[in-house]
C-alpha cells in the first residue's frame, strides 16, 4: 500500500511540473519561426525537393539522420548479440524440427496473404521511390517492407520465411544501407561540396529522379531499415522457436 | 481552452505512462509502458509544430499551399519514432533473455535472486 | 578539384570509423580475427592521428567549426537562420576528443588479448562508439547532441548484457537501459520545450536569440536538458545505474562508460552553461549554479562513503566515479573561469585514471575470474605488483601530486568562495578524496597484500565458486600476463600524470575554460565566420601542501577498518544505504523522477 501511495505521489508531483511547464508553451497553432518558415520556402528553390520533412532529414539535417541509421543498426545488431545461443546448436534443421510444431495454413488464409503482401510491398516500394515528392520516404517505406516480410511467415511457413531472407544477404544489406551513406557524404567531401553536400545533378522539382544525392540517401535508408527489420523478426522467431530445443538440451545436461 | 488542451493531454499521457512504469513488476508491462511515454513525446512534437488553417509540409500539388505547418518538428519527431522503435526492441531482447535464464520477468525476483 | 579544407577533419573523424564498422559488419564472412583486429587498431590510431592535428590546430586558441553539407546560415525571411548542422572544435572540444582517443587507444589494445573468443560484433559496437562520443563532443547543435547521447546510450546497453550467461549482467543492463530510456525521453521534452521558444536547434543560433530574455519555459526546457546530462553523468539521485552496470559489463567497457562517458555529460553541461543558460538571465544562471553545487555536495559524500563499504571491486569503482563527477559538479557551479579549469581538467584526468584502474581490474577478473576482495585475499597468492599500481592509482584518485587530479582539484580549491560556503565545500571535497581514494587503498591493501580487514557492513555473502563466464575469466594460466593487458592500465596512469606538466597545460586549462564561458565568441565564430584569437594566460603550477596532507589521510580509511572493531554509531542507516543500492528497478526509476522533479521545480520557482 506505501509502495502505491509513494508512486502516486512521486508521479503526482512530476506530473504537476511538467504540467506547469507545459502550460508556457506558445498557444497551439501559432505561426512558423523563421527557421521553418526558411524550409518551406527554400526545399523546392535549394534541393529541387517537394517533401519538406524529406529535404530536411536528407538534406538539411541529413547528419543526424545518418546517427539515426546507425542507431537502429546498432539496436538491431544488439538483438543479435543479447539473443545469441551460447549453447552450441550444431544442427539447425534438427532443432528446428523439435521446436513448435508446424501450423497448417488454410487455403484462404495462403491467398488472402498472398494478395495482401503483394499489395503491401507495392505500397512500401511507391512510399520509397517517391519520398522527396510526397509524404513517405525510406523510413516509412523500409519498416513497411518489414511487415511484409513478417506476414510472409503469418501465411506460410518459417521455412519459406528463411529462404527469402538468408542470413548473410539480410546482414550485408543492412550494414551496406548504413554504410552506402557514410560513403556518400565522403563522395560529397572530395567532390568539393561538404561532406553531405549534393555532388549529382538536382532535377527538375516534382519528377522522379528529383533531389540529386538526397534520393540516393533515402534508397541506402529504406534498404537499411528493411534489412534491419528482417533481421529482427528472424531473431525473435528463431528465439521462439529454436531456444526450446536449447533449453531441453540443458536440462538434459543439468 | 483550445489553446492548451493538447498540451495538457501531453502531461496526462506522461503523468500516465510514468505511473505504469514504476507500479508495475512486470517487465514486459514496464517496456509497454514506456511505449507509451514515447508517444507522449510524439504528440508534444506534434502540437508545437501545428499551425492553424495551414496544409502539410509537401509542396507538390500546383499552386504550393500558403500556409503549412512545421516540417521540422515532424523530422525530429521521425528520429524520435526510430530511436523508439530499436531500443523497444532491444528493451523486449533483454526481456526474453531474462526470461530464458531466470524463468522469471518480475521486478521483485530479480532483486531477492540477487540478494540471495 | 581544390583540397578540401582542414574543417573537413571534423566530419571524417566521425565517419570513418563509421564506414570501417559497415565495412566489417557485410564483409566479416571473408575476415579473419586478426584482420578484424588489424581494421579496429588501425582506425583508432587513425582517430588518434586526427585528434593530434585538431588539437595543434585549436592550441594557438583557433576554433574550427563546419557545417556540414555546406548548408552554411543564410539569411532568412526577417531575420539570420542556420538551416544545417554544425561541427565545432575549439580547445576544450578538441582537448576532450583527444581525451576520448587516448582511452579508447588504451581499451582497444587491452582488449586484443583480453577476450578469448570475440564475435566481430564487439569490434563493430567499438568503433561505433568511439565514433558517436567524438560526434558528441563536436556537435554544435541540441538535437544532435541528442542523437549522439542516444547512439551512445543504445551501444552502452548492448555491451552492458554482453555477458548474456550471467544474469545480473542481463538484470543489471535492463535497468540501465529503461532508467536512461526515461531520462532520454524527458531530456527529448526539454528539447522541444527549448525549440518551442526559440525555434532554432543550433546551439550558437539558440544562444542568439534566447540572449537574455530570461524566458520560464527556456529555463524549464534547458533544467530537463541538464538533468538528462545528469542522469549520465550519475549524479545523485541518477546515479543508480552505473553500481549495477559497471558490475555487469565487461571490464573494458566498464572502463569506457565509467571514465569517458562521464566525462563527455560533464563536458555538455559546461558547454550548455556557457553558451545558453549563463546568459539566459543573472537569476536563472544562478539557480543552476546552486543546483548544481547541491547536487555535487550530496554526489560526493553519497559515493565516497558507500564506496568505502563495497567487497567487490567494480561496484567500489563505480562509486568512487560517482563521488568524482560530484567534484565536477561542483566546480562548474561556482561558475567563473578558475573553477571551470579546475573541475575541466579534474574530469578529463579522472577518466583517464577510472580506465586505468577498471582495466587493472580486468587482469585479476581475467585471469582468476574473481572481482571481490575478500575472495581474492582469500585464494590468490599476493600480487604486490599489482596491488601497488592500484595504491598507485588510489593516490591518484585521492588528488596526490603529480597526476592531473591534483593540480584540477588545487585550482578548484583555489577559486572555492569565502566564507561558510566556501569551508564546506572544501570539507567536501577533502572527503570525497579521503573517501574514493582511501577505499581504493583499503582494497589493495586487503585483497593483494592481505594486510587489515575488509568492510562488513551490508556486503552480500561470498560465494564459494566464481560465477563469471568463461567469455570473461580466460581460464588460462596465470603464470604468464600479456604485455598488452599491463601496458594499456601503466599507460593511461602515466599520463594522467604527466598531463599537469606538459608545457603550458596549466595556462591553457585555463583558456579552454574561458573560451567555454565566452558565448560571444561561440556565436561569432559558428554564425559569423569570425574567429578571436585567445591569449594563453601565463600559469604555474598549483601548491602541493595541502594536497600532500589530503592524499596522505586517505591511509585513514584503511586505518579505520583496521581499528574499528565495534559497530559505527550510523550502522543501521549505513545498511539502509546499501540496502537501497540493491533495489528494485521500480524504486531507481521512483528516484530519477524525484530528481527531475526537484530540479524543474526549482527552476520553475525560482523564474
Amino acid at each position: 500500500m506505501t509502495r502505491h501511495l509513494a508512486c502516486l505521489g512521486v508521479v503526482g508531483a512530476f506530473g504537476t511540473v511538467l504540467l506547469i511547464a507545459l502550460l508556457r508553451l506558445p498557444a497551439f497553432g501559432t505561426a512558423l519561426g523563421p527557421l521553418a518558415q526558411f524550409y518551406v520556402a527554400h526545399a523546392v528553390l535549394d534541393l529541387h525537393v517537394t517533401n519538406v520533412i524529406s529535404a530536411i532529414s536528407y538534406g538539411y539535417r541529413g547528419f543526424d539522420t545518418m546517427l539515426e541509421e546507425f542507431i537502429f543498426f546498432a539496436s538491431i545488431t544488439s538483438v543479435s548479440i543479447i539473443l545469441r545461443n551460447t549453447l552450441e546448436t550444431n544442427d539447425e534443421d534438427e532443432a528446428a524440427a523439435r521446436g513448435r510444431p508446424v501450423v497448417e495454413r488454410s487455403d484462404a488464409i495462403n491467398l488472402v496473404g498472398l494478395i495482401w503482401i503483394g499489395l503491401t510491398v507495392v505500397l512500401a516500394l511507391s512510399l520509397i521511390v517517391h519520398g522527396q515528392l510526397t509524404a513517405g520516404g525510406g523510413f516509412q517505406g523500409g519498416a513497411i517492407l518489414g511487415t511484409a516480410l513478417l506476414t510472409v511467415f503469418l501465411v506460410t511457413s518459417r521455412k519459406t520465411f528463411e529462404r527469402i531472407s538468408p542470413d548473410v544477404l539480410v546482414k550485408v544489406a543492412d550494414s551496406a544501407g548504413a554504410g552506402s551513406f557514410v560513403v556518400l557524404g565522403f563522395i560529397g567531401a572530395v567532390a568539393g561540396v561538404g561532406f553531405l553536400g549534393n555532388f549529382l545533378p538536382l532535377g527538375e522539382a516534382g519528377s522522379l529522379l528529383s533531389g540529386g544525392v538526397l534520393w540516393l540517401i533515402n534508397l541506402a535508408v529504406a534498404i537499411e531499415v528493411s534489412a534491419g527489420y528482417a533481421l529482427l523478426f528472424k531473431e525473435y522467431l528463431r528465439e521462439v522457436f529454436d531456444a526450446e530445443s536449447s533449453d531441453e538440451a540443458a536440462s538434459a545436461e543439468g | 481552452m483550445m489553446a492548451w488542451l493538447p498540451f495538457a493531454i501531453v502531461g496526462w499521457i506522461a503523468a500516465v505512462a510514468l505511473y505504469g512504469i514504476v507500479a508495475s513488476r512486470n517487465l514486459v508491462n514496464m517496456v509497454a509502458c514506456l511505449t507509451v511515454l514515447q508517444s507522449a513525446t510524439y504528440l508534444l512534437f506534434a502540437s508545437i509544430g501545428y499551425v492553424r488553417d495551414a496544409a502539410p509540409p509537401i509542396l507538390y500539388a500546383q499552386p504550393p499551399p500558403e500556409r503549412t505547418v512545421d516540417p521540422l518538428v515532424q523530422a525530429l519527431c521521425l528520429t524520435d519514432i526510430v530511436v523508439g522503435a530499436g531500443v523497444t526492441a532491444m528493451l523486449l531482447a533483454m526481456v526474453l533473455q531474462i526470461h530464458r535464464r531466470t524463468d522469471t520477468i518480475s521486478t521483485r525476483a530479480l532483486r531477492e535472486r540477487r540478494r540471495r | 578539384m581544390s583540397l578540401p579544407p582542414f574543417a573537413v577533419l571534423l566530419p571524417v573523424a566521425i565517419a570513418f570509423p563509421l564506414l570501417v564498422a559497415a565495412l566489417l559488419v557485410s564483409f566479416a564472412a571473408l575476415m579473419s580475427r586478426t584482420v578484424r583486429d588489424v581494421a579496429l587498431l588501425g582506425t583508432t590510431l587513425v582517430e588518434v592521428a586526427i585528434a593530434f592535428a585538431l588539437f595543434s590546430r585549436t592550441l594557438g586558441g583557433l576554433p574550427v567549426g563546419y557545417w556540414i553539407g555546406g548548408f552554411a546560415p543564410v539569411m532568412g525571411a526577417r531575420s539570420p537562420v542556420a538551416p544545417g548542422i554544425a561541427l565545432y572544435a575549439d580547445p576544450p572540444a578538441a582537448a576532450v576528443v583527444a581525451m576520448l582517443s587516448a582511452i579508447f587507444l588504451a581499451v582497444i589494445f587491452y582488449a586484443w588479448r583480453y577476450f578469448r573468443v570475440v564475435e566481430e560484433y564487439f569490434h563493430v559496437m567499438l568503433l561505433v562508439l568511439l565514433a558517436t562520443m567524438t560526434a558528441l563532443v563536436l556537435a554544435a547543435d541540441i538535437f544532435t547532441m541528442f542523437v549522439t547521447f542516444e547512439l551512445m546510450s543504445v551501444i552502452a546497453y548492448a555491451l552492458t548484457a554482453f555477458r548474456v550467461e550471467d544474469d545480473d549482467a542481463l538484470t543489471g543492463a535492463f535497468q540501465f537501459a529503461m532508467l536512461g530510456s526515461i531520462a532520454s525521453l524527458l531530456m527529448m521534452m526539454g528539447i522541444a520545450f527549448v525549440y518551442a521558444t526559440v525555434g532554432s536547434l543550433n546551439l550558437a543560433q539558440i544562444s542568439r536569440s534566447l540572449g537574455d530574455t530570461g524566458s520560464p519555459l527556456a529555463a524549464a526546457g534547458l533544467a530537463m536538458v541538464v538533468c538528462g546530462l545528469l542522469f549520465k553523468l550519475t549524479a545523485v539521485p541518477f546515479h543508480f545505474w552505473i553500481v549495477d552496470a559497471d558490475t555487469a559489463a565487461p571490464t573494458p567497457v566498464a572502463a569506457l562508460s565509467s571514465g569517458a562517458m562521464t566525462a563527455v555529460a560533464a563536458f555538455w553541461i559546461a558547454r550548455l552553461t556557457g553558451t545558453v543558460i549563463g546568459p539566459l538571465s543573472p537569476e536563472i544562471g544562478a539557480t543552476f549554479g546552486h543546483i548544481l553545487l547541491a547536487t555535487g555536495i550530496v554526489t560526493v559524500w553519497l559515493g565516497g562513503i558507500l564506496a568505502v563499504f563495497q567487497t567487490n571491486l567494480k561496484r567500489l569503482l563505480a562509486f568512487s566515479t560517482i563521488s568524482h563527477m560530484g567534484i565536477a559538479l561542483i566546480g562548474i557551479g561556482i561558475g567563473g573561469t578558475a573553477a571551470l579549469a579546475g573541475a575541466g581538467l579534474y574530469a578529463v584526468t579522472q577518466a583517464l585514471v577510472k580506465a586505468a584502474l577498471f582495466l587493472l581490474t580486468g587482469l585479476v577478473v581475467h585471469r582468476h575470474g574473481m572481482m571481490d576482495i575478500r575472495a581474492i585475499r582469500r585464494d590468490l597468492d599476493p600480487k604486490h605488483w599489482l596491488g601497488c599500481a592500484f595504491i598507485v592509482g588510489g593516490f591518484a584518485l585521492a588528488g596526490a601530486p603529480p597526476f592531473g587530479l591534483w593540480a584540477g582539484k588545487a585550482i578548484l580549491e583555489e577559486a572555492l568562495p569565502h566564507g561558510i560556503l566556501g569551508t564546506a565545500l572544501f570539507v567536501t571535497l577533502a572527503g570525497g578524496a579521503i573517501l574514493t581514494g582511501g577505499a581504493v587503498i583499503h582494497a589493495a591493501l586487503v585483497a593483494f597484500f592481505r594486510i587489515g580487514r575488509p568492510p562488513s557492513y551490508g556486503a552480500p555473502p561470498l560465494k564459494d565458486a566464481s560465477d563469471l563466464s568463461e567469455f570473461e575469466a580466460d581460464g588460462a594460466s596465470p603464470a604468464h600476463t600479456p604485455m598488452t593487458l599491463v601496458a594499456a592500465p601503466l599507460g593511461l596512469l602515466l599520463l594522467a600524470a604527466a598531463v599537469p606538466f606538459l608545457p603550458g597545460a596549466i595556462g591553457h586549462a585555463f583558456q579552454m575554460a574561458s573560451v567555454m564561458l565566452d558565448a560571444a565568441a561561440y556565436r561569432a565564430t559558428l554564425l559569423d565566420g569570425q574567429v578571436t584569437l585567445r591569449a594563453v594566460p601565463p600559469a604555474t603550477l598549483p601548491g602541493i601542501t595541502v594536497s600532500l596532507v589530503i592524499a596522505a589521510a586517505a591511509l585513514l580509511v584503511p586505518l579505520g577498518w583496521t581499528v574499528l572493531r565495534h559497530e559505527l554509531p550510523g550502522a543501521r542507516l549505513l545498511r539502509m544505504l546499501q540496502a537501497g543500492h540493491a533495489a528494485m528497478l521500480n524504486d531507481y526509476i521512483l528516484w530519477l523522477l524525484v530528481g527531475f522533479t526537484a530540479l524543474i521545480g526549482w527552476v520553475l520557482i525560482a523564474v
